[in-house]
């Protein structure tokens, strides 16, 4: 019979998750604003829960024409006060996946070196538009991206509403079943960005239950305007 | 009252959600009913049936007595009414009581939550730095008491037949709550999903123990590794999840064992115990009892809660705190002992002296380790913020909450506010005080006491003129003088 010691310093393993957030012009307004007003809401139910808090870390990355870190990784209950985040130029689709390549790969390193274990990461990739960056260009980055043969490759689920192309979206996706999701045609965003951000709530903890199982699922939301883009499983 | 049409109720806010229902407040009812009552809606109506015997539990309890309906109805948010629509055979939900105030938990930003047992399963430092809570250090008699409430409950929920008896069947961090003041007690959750044996079925000795419980959701790394998915949950499950209740708000740690057991594998668990346990003499009875209640192998020997209960008075005793289990039992309403403390000695040698039966071979060994717990590492992060051309400039660091040397949002490799540096002066001058105070106060000859208190004096006259000094120089001409 195989033998396992357990003590104190053990833990579960994390479960990391990316926000990558669209801040391009087309978010201006009322959208940048509800992202604004509900992001401190995504910190008070993880990060105040210690059961979700502990197993979840959360980060958020900001896309335009280029992109960047506005939350680095980290336990949400030990942040003070969210960041705020700002609508910028155009929709570089390709800034934003070679950005979480290098940062995804960058936090697993650190987190190697202060003792945690890793899940998968998932990325929940949110856009009103469709990219400014050329197809080809885009396409390549995220096929570094989703890369298998790169161990830390994430799992997506895509997110848009506005002029977010659903097409796109499932391709985001990896074209993975319930994994892409758009709004209904004509839906107000000021009714979609806050059922999404509480869609996304709801995966993260859902997710975070099924990381203390030790076989974790990245469980996708239940949005009631928000239908899943049907795809094809891949063979 | 056992049944209120849903009609006669009036809801207030919606208090909770999960998976069977969500929870109101009820604002008003029926006069029977307690003020502060929830509604339990659930999402699949049930068989009036089963609700009616979950109801009237407590009444067949007090047959044995009052002590036993006291503790179960003390410490649980118990249905008190099944909820009916318009088909009389269909019970919609269940009305219980609210949780009392004293299980809330204040976090330092201000949100009220439910003071979990998830509070009491991490590292103490984590929850004090994240939320501003203090919880007991891990081994704290008061941690002890806590599982010593939780299984008197036990114990009142496992009567023995012709009793009934009732399987909660998740009992986890998120149904159990858990106070210290004005006592140590218990508030388990999410009851209306327990199922109640009574009758000639529970009555039965062949009764196998797989038998009782209905179907219901767990909470993953609290269920039993040894019921197969989807069955319904047991008595034993129920004994297990003590079992892991001890471990971990004793220990204040994890302890995955779900899933090292589900391979088969034998785990040991070394539970880091503070080194003022090393005065507390050898435990051999309890520790046997967190191997037999987490065993896989051996579900029919897991202890019952009233071993549990005996050991935890005796466990109370030796760590000096009787009157910490005094106060779980005057709480729960049963002041009874469960058995009188037997020395530690007579404990050993009744063990030896035992019969030998056949030993099962034990799939869980624990074993107590005395150590210094390393200081904390964690630390409270600052808001990120953007600089005006847009790079992030990472909190930098962190500042160590709490720490009075620091002060509240001082970050590592930033200049210090002058709030800080104020603080850190008036730090250095308060430790040159107390070392001049213990000084003075220290034994001596009769006629250096008041040279003594003169170098005191001098002492603070001196920080007084640095403080009179640096105003002169710096604050006045910034103010204008």
């Amino acid at each position: 019979m195989a033998s396992r010691y357990l003590g104190t310093e053990e833990r579960y393993a994390v479960f990391p998750f990316y926000l990558c957030l669209d801040v391009s012009q087309s978010m201006a307004g009322e959208p940048i604003a509800q992202v604004n007003a509900e992001l401190p809401q995504i910190r008070s139910s993880v990060g105040q829960d210690p059961a979700v808090a502990e197993v979840i870390r959360f980060g958020v990355v900001t896309f335009s024409e280029g992109a960047r870190t506005v939350l680095p990784l980290v336990d949400l209950a030990l942040v003070e006060s969210m960041p705020t985040v700002e609508v910028e130029g155009r929709t570089s689709y390709s800034a934003a996946f070679d950005h979480l390549r290098r940062v995804i790969e960058a936090d697993y390193h650190a987190g190697r070196l202060a003792g945690e274990r890793w899940y998968r990461p998932a990325v929940l990739f949110v856009s009103d538009g469709r990219p400014t960056d050329p197809e080809e260009r885009w396409l390549q980055a995220h096929r570094r991206l989703t890369d298998p043969a790169w161990r830390r490759h994430p799992n997506i689920l895509a997110f848009g509403f506005g002029e977010a192309v659903p097409e796109i979206l499932a391709t985001v996706a990896e074209n993975k079943p319930n994994r892409a999701y758009v709004a209904a045609e004509g839906a107000a965003p000021s009714a979609v960005v806050p059922e999404l951000m509480a869609g996304l709530v709801q995966s993260i903890v859902s997710s975070s239950a099924s990381a203390y199982t030790g076989s974790p699922q990245l469980v996708p939301p239940q949005l009631p305007n928000m239908q899943p883009i049907p795809v094809d499983e891949l063979e | 009252m056992t049944e209120v049409p849903v009609s006669t109720l009036r809801l207030g806010q919606l208090v909770a959600e999960g998976g069977e229902g969500r929870v109101f407040e009820v604002l008003a009812g029926p006069p029977e009913l307690s003020v502060r009552s929830v509604y339990k809606q659930l999402r699949s109506p049930r068989p009036l049936a089963e609700l009616s015997s979950l109801v009237a539990f407590p009444s067949l309890l007090a047959s044995e007595g009052s002590g036993l309906t006291a503790r179960a109805l003390s410490s649980s948010a118990w249905p008190v009414s099944s909820v009916v629509g318009d088909d009389p055979l269909v019970a919609l939900g269940t009305v219980m009581a609210r949780a009392p105030a004293e299980f809330w938990l204040r976090h330092r930003d201000g949100t009220k939550r439910l003071a979990t047992l998830s509070y009491l399963a991490t590292d103490p430092e984590r929850i004090a730095v994240a939320y501003g809570v203090l919880m007991p250090p891990p081994g704290a008699a008061e941690r002890v008491a806590l599982v010593y409430a939780l299984a008197r409950l036990l114990e009142a929920w496992q009567s023995e037949p012709p009793l009934p008896r009732v399987v909660h069947g998740d009992l986890s961090g998120k149904n159990v709550l858990w106070s210290l003041q004005p006592a140590p007690a218990v508030y388990v959750l999410d009851c209306d999903g327990a199922s109640v044996l009574c009758g000639p079925d529970a009555a039965g000795d062949d009764l196998p123990d797989g038998a009782d419980g209905r179907p219901r959701a767990t909470t993953p790394n609290w269920d039993d590794p040894a019921l197969a998915p989807g069955a319904p949950p047991t008595r034993a499950s129920d004994r297990y999840m003590l079992g892991i209740t001890f471990l971990r708000v004793v220990g204040a740690a994890h302890f995955p064992l779900q899933g090292p057991q589900r391979s088969a594998e034998h785990v040991n668990v070394d539970l880091e115990l503070p080194r003022s346990w090393r005065k507390v003499p050898d435990l051999p009875v309890l520790w046997e009892l967190c191997e037999r209640s987490l065993s896989v192998s051996d579900v029919e020997g897991r202890p019952g809660p009233g071993e549990w209960a005996a050991e935890l008075e005796h466990v109370l005793d030796v760590l000096s705190a009787p009157a910490l289990g005094a106060a779980v039992r005057e709480a729960q309403g049963d002041p009874r002992q469960a058995r009188g403390p037997v020395p530690n000695g007579n404990r050993r040698e009744a063990k030896r002296l035992a019969p030998a039966a056949p030993v099962p071979v034990p799939d869980v060994t624990v074993r107590p380790v005395l150590r210094r717990r390393a200081p904390s590492t964690w630390q409270l992060i600052s808001g990120p913020s953007l600089r005006a051309g847009g790079e992030l400039v990472d909190g930098g660091g962190a500042a160590r909450a709490g720490s009075w040397w620091a002060g509240q949002g001082a970050t590592t490799g930033m200049p210090l506010t002058s709030r800080q540096v104020a603080r850190r002066l008036l730090a250095i001058w308060g430790g040159a005080h107390r070392l001049a105070v213990g000084w003075a106060r220290s034994p001596g000859r009769r006629g250096y006491g008041l040279r003594r208190l003169a170098g005191v004096l001098l002492l603070d006259f001196a920080a007084a003129c640095v403080v009179l000094f640096i105003f002169a120089m710096l604050v006045s001409p910034w103010i204008g003088l």
